[in-house]
């Protein structure tokens, strides 16, 4: 090493020095709960209180206070499929719940032979839910308790987007119209498909797709602003993405893909097709993303209109950078928490919320350094 | 080095240097099923793809099964590997204790010691099934169709005859 090597190496570490100590001192993490059996997914009430899904089949209810309440709601469905990556999903609540206390709820359902991606409605109140149905569920039955899917966004018209995963085994089934694996189907809130679904025309395909050729998306955002739907989704080994989702559009699993087999084997040589979308974002490695959320706070006003989504295996929150729809640059955040992260949500205060994936997981709250 | 008898032969290598017939048995034994393995998976991962409506070239399926070579084999390598380090013992047992259908014996031992393997591989990992193309029937009994191949190879190279050569050349 000679000395020029050392006198550059000291002043780009002079340069960088104060930049690192900026960007890391730019936040401040609160614990607003912890305690949580792998937490997957966030709603905010407007009383300022907040839902929290447990994989595990819990309801979690945390008070304006910021206090957990012990006891889990009652009254979830009593057919919730708990094992490995079954359980209870996501959580929403209706567009009018100002005025009709109703909530939607993702889960898987049946057994571990036979079972399904779930939607059911209920009306909360103080204790738990009440009215509670079960609207809609994906056809046809799986074996095994993988890729559930199980994100749910409502659209300005009040419908909603549900994604659905391959359920691993049965990855050819995405590219089948004939049933509801590997989609994101489109429904009303009572769980009928609306009569302007894009396939409600193929005689051969359900009416309540949407889009297909999906493997197991975990995130899913709607943009008000533009009206722009994304979805992430878990590759293989590689393969991780962010998909523009647009109405009858046809994503491509596992016909493409930039990802191989956990094995190392191909899935298929084909990394594009006519007739098959390429997605905006591809992270290879990957990222293992999870929930994901279009940042329009006020408490961070360089983030706004930015994606950040969850990663679990990389432990990290991927912050995508979008002008006009179009991906501009990512930046790696919270890595120092070296946390598996299962959700992102935007908080109504504008600050970033965050959900740690483990037994005893968190409900972790993002602000500014000086708020 | 390798294990020697009191009177300081080598059970591996002969006097002369030439490996036991067991040990290169099991080896071609190992690597037979691996390859076979591989490029069976291969094709049938590739007839799922073309079966969806994707025109593949031949070009497409050399490149994947050579990819799977490079890629594939070396994990399915120590998977049979460790499966033929119980399953070929056990067949030498049964075929001791029963004293004939050799060569089915170790056919149906090391077919059968995949089929096991699986199911547990499949029952340890988070994913339903590890290697796709034993998803279904007749990927599956392809694969354990290698196995057999392996145990018939084994066989075949541990005869009485090649043995009895062997003992003789050293």
């Amino acid at each position: 090493m000679n000395r020029h090597f050392w006198r550059h190496s000291a002043l780009i570490v002079s340069l960088c020095l104060p930049l690192t100590l900026l960007q890391a001192h730019e936040t401040r993490i609160e614990t607003v709960a912890e305690g949580l059996d792998h937490p997957w997914s966030l709603a905010f009430l407007p009383d300022g209180g907040m839902l929290v899904t447990e994989r595990s089949g819990q309801l979690r209810r945390i008070s304006p206070e910021g206090e957990l309440q012990k006891a889990p709601l009652s009254g979830l469905p009593d057919d919730i499929h708990v094992d490995s990556q079954a359980g209870l999903k996501d959580v929403v609540l209706d567009p009018e719940f100002a005025s009709n206390q109703r909530l939607f709820l993702s889960y898987a359902c049946g057994t571990r032979r036979a079972n399904h991606t779930c939607l059911a409605r209920g009306v909360l109140g103080d204790g738990g839910l009440t009215e509670l149905e079960e609207i809609f569920r994906a056809q046809p039955a799986k074996a095994g308790s993988a890729h559930y899917g199980g994100r749910i966004a409502f659209l300005p018209d009040h419908t909603l987007l549900l994604t659905i995963g391959d359920g691993f085994n049965y990855r050819e089934e995405a590219q089948n119209k004939g049933n509801h694996i590997g989609s994101t189907v489109r429904l009303d809130r009572d769980g009928n498909a609306p009569a302007d679904n894009p396939f409600r025309d193929d005689r051969d395909a359900r009416p309540e797709l949407y889009s297909i050729g999906h493997r197991n998306a975990q995130g899913l955002v709607y943009d008000a602003q533009s009206g722009r739907v994304y979805s992430n989704e878990h590759g293989p080994k590689g393969g991780d993405k962010i998909n523009l989702i647009e109405a009858g559009k046809n994503y491509g699993w596992p016909v493409i893909t930039y990802g191989v087999d956990y094995t190392g084997a191909q899935i298929s040589p084909l990394t594009e097709k006519p007739g098959m979308e390429q997605p905006l974002v591809d992270w290879t490695p990957s990222i293992a993303p999870s929930g994901m959320t279009l940042y329009d706070g006020d408490l961070f006003p360089h983030w706004q209109g930015d994606l950040f989504s969850g990663a679990l295996a990389a432990r990290k929150v991927q912050r995508v950078m979008l002008e006009d729809g179009q991906v501009t640059g990512e930046e790696a955040l919270f890595q120092e928490l070296g946390k598996r992260i299962r959700d992102v949500r935007t908080g109504p205060d504008g600050a970033l919320y965050l959900l740690t994936d483990s037994r005893r997981g968190e409900v972790l709250r993002v602000v500014p350094a000086d708020y | 080095m390798p294990p020697t008898t009191p009177a300081g032969r080598s059970v591996v290598f002969s006097q002369q240097g030439g490996v036991h017939p067991a040990i290169l048995g099991f080896m071609a034994a190992v690597i037979l099923t691996t390859l076979a393995g591989t490029v069976i998976q291969s094709q049938f991962n590739l007839a799922a793809i073309q079966g969806l409506g994707a025109e593949l070239s031949i070009a497409d399926w050399l490149w994947v099964t050579v990819q799977d070579l490079g890629a594939f084999s070396p994990v399915y390598f120590i998977i049979i590997l460790a499966t033929f380090l119980l399953a070929i013992p056990a067949a030498a047992l049964a075929v001791r204790l029963i004293g004939s259908a050799r060569q089915g014996l170790y056919m149906g031992g090391t077919a059968l010691g995949l089929f096991v393997a699986l199911q547990v591989i499949d029952h340890l990992v988070p994913m339903p099934t590890l290697i796709a193309a034993t998803r279904s029937l007749p990927g599956m009994a392809f694969m354990l169709a290698a196995a057999a191949a392996g145990g018939w190879l084994f066989a075949a190279m541990t005869s009485a005859t090649r043995l009895s050569q062997h003992r003789n050349a050293s």
